[in-house]
C-alpha cells in the first residue's frame, strides 16, 4: 500500500511524513530508515529511559527497538501510526527488560533521597536548581508502579493523547486517566515525604 | 484521604488534564469548573495537583549524554548488519545440516552394526566353560572324562584370559576345539599322528620292526637310563 507510482519523485528528508519514509524503505531507499531513526530516536530513548532509569540499558533497548523495526517494517501494514507501532515495541522491550532484571527501584530511590535531603536539610529552599530538581523528579517518577510510570511518561512528557496511549498499551481510556491521576498523587506524596516541594 | 468523589471519578481523574489544558472534552471542563466553585475538597485536590504540575513543568529529566544521539544511528546500522551476518551464518548452518544429518545417520548405523558383530563373537567363547567334556573310559579303566574335565577347566581358565585375544585373532583357538554335538575334546595336536594314542601305536610298530638283538639292546639301554 505504500508503494506509490511516483515514488521516484519523492525527496526524502527529516520533514518527510511517516508514509513517505516507509514507502521509501519498501522501495529499497536505505536513507529512509535512517530518517525514521533520526525522527524518533529522542522520543523513543526518552520513554525507555524513564522506564529503565539507566542510560546504558536505555541505549541498548533503544537500539534493539530500531533493529526490530528494521526487521518488521517490510511487513508493516499501516494499521496503526508508525510512532504508535514504535512506542509499542519500546514499551514491550522496556517491560521485558524490567521483568528480566527484576529492577526494584523503589527501595534504592528512597534511600538515596533520604541521604541527599539530609545533607541539604538546613537550606532545602535553595535546592531548587534545575539539576537537583531534575534528579528529584526523576526519582519520584522512577518510584511509580510500572503502569503508572508508563502512562505518566507518555502523557506528561510525550504529550500523547489517551487514544494514542490506549493503542500503545491496549488499555481502556478510563483506566489510563485513573493511572495518570494516581501517578500525580504518588509523585506529590514522594515530594512531601522527602520535603522537596516547599509549598506542599 | 476519603472524599465524596466516588460518583465523580471521571471529574477527579480529569483534573491533571484540566490543569495541563490538554486532551479534555469541553463538557468535562465545564463540570470541573462548576465543581471547583462549590466543593472545597475537590478544590484542595486541584491545588495539590496544580502545585505538583507547576513544580515539574519544564524540567527536563533523564537527559541523554552529550552527542549521544549523533552516535546512535551508526550503532543501530552496525547492529542491523551484525544481525544480518548472524542470520546468514545460521541459514548456512541449517543448510549444511540437510547433508550432515543423513551422513551422520549412515555412519552411526555402520558403527552400531559393527559393534553388534563383535558382541556376538564375545558371547560365543565363554560357552566353552559350561561344556562337559565327555570321553570314553581309557584302557587303564580310568574315567577319561575326569582327566579331560580337569584339563578342560585349566584350558578354560587360560581361555578366559585370552578371550580378548580370541576376539581379535580367533585362529589362535585352533588348539582347543569343542564339538557340542559329539561331546568330545581333541587336545594338543601331535607332531606325528593325529593324537597321542596314535603316537603310541606308531612307536609300537617301530619296535616290532626291529630284530631280536636290536630289541634287547634297546631294552637294556632304556633300563640303564632309568627312564
Amino acid at each position: 500500500m505504500y508503494i506509490t507510482e511516483n515514488y521516484l519523485n519523492l525527496k526524502l528528508n527529516l520533514e518527510s511524513s511517516d508514509n513517505e519514509l516507509i514507502t521509501g524503505f519498501l522501495n529499497g531507499e536505505n536513507t529512509a530508515f535512517n530518517y525514521i531513526v533520526l525522527k524518533y530516536q529522542k522520543r523513543i530513548y526518552s520513554v525507555i529511559r524513564k522506564m529503565v532509569q539507566n542510560h546504558d540499558d536505555a541505549d541498548d533497548i533503544t537500539q534493539e527497538v530500531f533493529v526490530k523495526l528494521y526487521g518488521s517494517l517490510k511487513n508493516f501494514r499501516g494499521e496503526s501510526a508508525l510512532f504508535t507501532y514504535l512506542y509499542k515495541i519500546a514499551v514491550n522491550f522496556s517491560l521485558n527488560h524490567i521483568k528480566k532484571n527484576k529492577i526494584n527501584r523503589d527501595k534504592t530511590v528512597q534511600v538515596e533521597n533520604i541521604q541527599e535531603i539530609s545533607s541539604h536539610d538546613k537550606n532545602y529552599d535553595t535546592v531548587y536548581d534545575d539539576d537537583m530538581k531534575s534528579r528529584y523528579i526523576s526519582d519520584a517518577v522512577a518510584g511509580l508502579p510500572e503502569q503508572q510510570k508508563l502512562v505518566f511518561s507518555l502523557k506528561f512528557y510525550d504529550e500523547l493523547t489517551y487514544n494514542e496511549i490506549s493503542k500503545i498499551l491496549d488499555k481502556p481510556i478510563g483506566t489510563l486517566k485513573a493511572n495518570y491521576f494516581h501517578a500525580f498523587n504518588k509523585i506529590r506524596e514522594h515530594f512531601e515525604k522527602n520535603k522537596i516541594q516547599k509549598s506542599l | 484521604m476519603k472524599t465524596n468523589y466516588k460518583s465523580d471519578d471521571e471529574l477527579i481523574f480529569s483534573l491533571p488534564d484540566y490543569i495541563t489544558g490538554r486532551d479534555l472534552e469541553k463538557n468535562i471542563r465545564e463540570q470541573i469548573e462548576e465543581r471547583l466553585k462549590v466543593d472545597n475538597l475537590f478544590y484542595a485536590e486541584y491545588i495539590k495537583i496544580m502545585d505538583t504540575y507547576e513544580y515539574m513543568k519544564g524540567v527536563e529529566t533523564d537527559k541523554a549524554p552529550d552527542n549521544y544521539f549523533s552516535s546512535l544511528l551508526p550503532k543501530i546500522n552496525e547492529r542491523i548488519e551484525s544481525n544480518r551476518m548472524q542470520k546468514s551464518l545460521w541459514h548456512y548452518i541449517i543448510g549444511s545440516w540437510k547433508i550432515a544429518v543423513p551422513a551422520l545417520t549412515v555412519i552411526l548405523l555402520i558403527m552400531i552394526f559393527n559393534k553388534s558383530d563383535k558382541i556376538e563373537h564375545i558371547n560365543v567363547v565363554p560357552e566353552f566353560k559350561e561344556q562337559a567334556l565327555m570321553l570314553p573310559a581309557d584302557s587303564n579303566g580310568k574315567n577319561s572324562n575326569e582327566v579331560i574335565n580337569n584339563i578342560g577347566s585349566k584350558v578354560s581358565e587360560s581361555t578366559e584370559n585370552t578371550n580378548r585375544e580370541t576376539v581379535t585373532a580367533p585362529v589362535k583357538q585352533k588348539n582347543v576345539k569343542v564339538s557340542n554335538e559329539e561331546n568330545t575334546a581333541v587336545l594338543n595336536e601331535s607332531l606325528f599322528g593325529e593324537t597321542e594314542e596314535e603316537d603310541e601305536f606308531y612307536y609300537e610298530d617301530e619296535f616290532h620292526n626291529l630284530n631280536e638283538n636290536e630289541q634287547n639292546e634297546l631294552i637294556n639301554n632304556l633300563k640303564n637310563t632309568k627312564f
